[in-house]
């Protein structure tokens, strides 16, 4: 295949990639509350004064970087006149689902980078063929290629890509340090300066914005160790330290001590195993979840790591010592161990990639897979091949998309948000009750300053309160009614209700 | 590689760097807004009728006014929110009262009207007038807010009353501006009702 039928294909994937999702972006329901609770909602608050607090936020457990980031844009945003938080919020989870779109970047040299690693393993030559034709692809272009379309197109990375979540942020800073890693330990040439920054700078991004991914952090160190890149380590060290000292700096400023909502988070979640009350899931919870997220295709994906890992090696062990660590907690949710999937995904696309290259490779004893006579492979025995891995990939997507809904919340539904944010734009909208507040988008999606309160019996005498939101049929919708509030509109099992003319 | 894909490449590149650069200043102008944003909480009610002849509450919600605030608790389930101290309600429930956050240094609360009146009173429904008295503020300062700045005022230091009221005339009045200090370091200060009574 020529270098521009390669790049041609590499384009259509992230093409792919922006569609699926922009489609996500449309249709994804909202995965967790924290998305809006813990990194919306606080900016929302600060600069408009009305926001849901959480517990967190009152004791100071959260660093302000990620909402502080989210707030400068929204803040922006509201100097050009976009005031409506449905649209701000909007406009970050597209920023979040573009953002994501690097990794189907990170995907490509990633699958390349394994997939030269793999055949280098299995040639003993020591060092990755070089292309002489200026017309020839980059060396790998088939694990870089299957390694984009993972990262491009697994529904649940396209899922995940549109929350505002801390681990998405992590996951696209510590999956680049990796494949930038393994760049520098395959090839520390020209430029290698520059990459040793750049991988410390994600690094400490990576780990701080999600202090639970610290294990994966380690790979990329351990990498440039065993490829005795020490010098280059020691940039990288440097590097680590300015996103540390900004995260540390900005604990100072706003909790009153340096590292102050790591050290009370690693306290409150880790050592004190505070996340408990919260809900707890046996050892094994993950890899059945993984099981659940791909029946068919998980099995496929571990014998393909495991046949891969003499080249893949770090970003195996980086998969596996995040879901070690996440497994000794008893609180689990399947979003804090996203990041396994585009690590191992790589993984598979790698070693997938240098097979298909062995078997359609013109150039002899290319592989271990197969010695192969010197004669090119017959164009039979080349599509067959690409067959096979196409077969693969679909099976691994189809997989992934037949089973990729629902998340840890099944209460967290559209209708919620439909229905709080209908009452938000309501003209006459004084106060809201709702029998839920988790599974709303707190002030920054009810657009309004007006209070927004847990349903109590009680509360509907208060003048202030003109809309009630409650599922349908349920006790508080008909105490409701006989307080003289009226259906006036219905999302799903969810229904607003008005508080009739002439009564308070 | 060819002169031509040499110059695109550093075309592409320098339209990289200017694209990163005005981006980052966009953000960083983003970010100076938010750092610099206090927090504090603004609503106006939508007014449901006019103001009546003679004497009477002109903080009253249905007469549509502002409510201004430092900060308000936020929790899920004890949300004390600032319109509460304007609802005029006889028999609240412990929820509906204004509490401030709980990092607010200098909670104030405010009430401004849509017209000038000449106020008389203020009364102020404190915690202990359904909780606990020993959640009543004690130190406090009430100031007229007129249509040029501040008018008279009243210094609180040691209030006991769970109702507390005040003679505090004020000609031209626009609002109320009430300045708390917490009772005790990590105490929040809550108030069920303020009312400003006048004409």
């Amino acid at each position: 295949m020529s270098r521009r039928r390669v790049t041609l294909a590499l384009a259509t994937i992230f093409l792919v990639g922006l569609v699926v999702r922009l489609l996500a972006l449309r249709f994804e329901p909202p995965h967790h509350p924290d998305e809006f609770f813990q990194y919306l909602e606080p900016a929302w608050r600060r600069l408009t004064g009305a926001g849901v607090e959480t517990w967190e936020w009152r004791n100071g457990v959260r660093s302000w970087v990620l909402p502080g980031y989210h707030g400068a844009w929204m803040a922006l945003l509201m100097r050009l006149g976009v005031r409506d938080g449905i649209k701000l919020a909007t406009v970050l989870r597209c920023h979040w689902a573009l953002l994501s779109l690097t990794l189907v970047w990170a995907g490509w040299r990633g699958g390349a980078l394994l997939a030269r690693r793999q055949s280098k393993e299995s040639d003993g030559t020591g060092s990755p063929r070089q292309a002489t034709d200026v017309q020839a692809p980059p060396a790998g272009w088939q694990g870089g290629l299957l390694g984009a379309l993972f990262c491009a197109a697994f529904p649940l990375l396209v899922r995940f890509s549109v929350h505002t979540l801390s681990e998405l942020a992590s996951m696209l800073c510590l999956v680049w340090a990796l494949v930038l890693s393994g760049e520098l330990a395959e090839n520390a040439g020209p430029g290698c300066r520059k990459k040793a920054l750049w991988i410390g700078t994600l690094l400490g991004f990576g780990v701080w914005l999600r202090i639970q991914h610290a294990p994966v952090a380690l790979l990329p160190v351990l990498w440039l160790l065993v490829a005795r890149r020490s010098r280059l380590l020691a940039w990288v060290a440097v590097a680590a330290l300015i996103p540390t000292l900004l995260f540390g700096v900005v604990d100072k400023l706003t909790w009153g001590g340096f590292f102050s909502s790591y050290i009370d988070y690693v306290r409150f979640n880790l050592l004190e195993s505070g996340a408990d009350i919260f809900g707890k899931k046996p050892p094994g919870w993950y890899a059945q979840q993984f099981f659940h997220r791909l029946p068919v295709g998980l099995p496929l994906l571990g014998v393909l790591c495991l046949f891969g890992l003499r080249a893949s090696w770090p970003f195996v062990s980086a998969a596996l010592a995040l879901v070690v660590l996440l497994s000794t907690q008893a609180h689990k949710e399947e979003r804090f161990a996203m990041l396994l999937w585009p690590l191992v995904l790589i993984s598979a696309a790698g070693y997938a990639g240098a097979w298909l290259a062995a078997r359609t490779s013109k150039t002899s004893k290319t592989s271990a897979f197969e010695a192969t006579a010197d004669a090119p492979p017959s164009r039979y025995r080349v599509w067959l091949a690409r067959v096979a891995v196409g077969i693969l990939a679909t099976i691994i997507l189809a997989d992934g998309a037949l089973h990729a809904r629902g998340n840890d919340f099944p209460g967290l539904s559209r209708s919620r948000f439909e229905a709080q944010a209908w009452v938000g734009a309501q003209q006459d909208v004084t106060g809201l009750l709702y029998d839920e507040p988790l599974f709303t988008g707190g002030y920054l999606w009810f657009g309004r300053s007006f209070p927004q309160l847990l349903f109590k019996p009680g509360l509907l005498a208060n003048p202030l309160v003109s809309h009630v939101m409650v599922p349908r049929d349920s006790s508080e919708m008909r105490t409701a009614q006989g307080s003289g509030f009226a259906t006036v509109f219905s999302s799903g099992n969810i229904v607003v209700l008005r508080r009739k003319a002439g009564v308070r | 590689m060819t002169e031509v894909a040499q110059a695109r490449k550093s075309r592409l590149r320098k339209f990289e760097y200017w694209t990163a650069a005005l981006l980052a200043a966009a953000w960083l102008f983003g970010l100076a807004s938010f750092v610099a944003a206090d927090g504090h909480f603004e609503a106006t009610l939508p007014r449901l009728r006019p103001p009546a002849p003679g004497l009477q509450n002109l903080a009253l919600w249905d007469l549509g006014p502002t409510v201004r605030a430092s900060s308000f608790y936020g929790d899920w389930l004890s949300h004390h929110h600032p319109l509460f101290v304007v609802d005029g309600r006889e028999h609240p429930d412990l929820v509906e009262k204004w509490a401030c956050g709980e990092h607010d240094l200098h909670p104030f609360i405010e009430i401004t009207w849509r017209e000038l009146h000449d106020i008389e009173r203020v009364v102020i429904r404190h915690a202990g007038w359904i909780e606990s008295a020993a959640l009543t503020a004690r130190r406090y300062t009430i100031r007229t807010l007129t249509a040029t700045g501040y008018g008279p005022s009243q210094d609180v230091d040691s209030n006991q009353e769970a109702v507390a009221s005040y003679d505090l005339t004020c000609r031209g009045s626009r609002g109320i501006r009430i300045e708390f200090k917490r009772n005790k370091g990590d105490d929040i200060v809550r108030v069920y009702e303020v009312e400003a009574w006048g004409r």
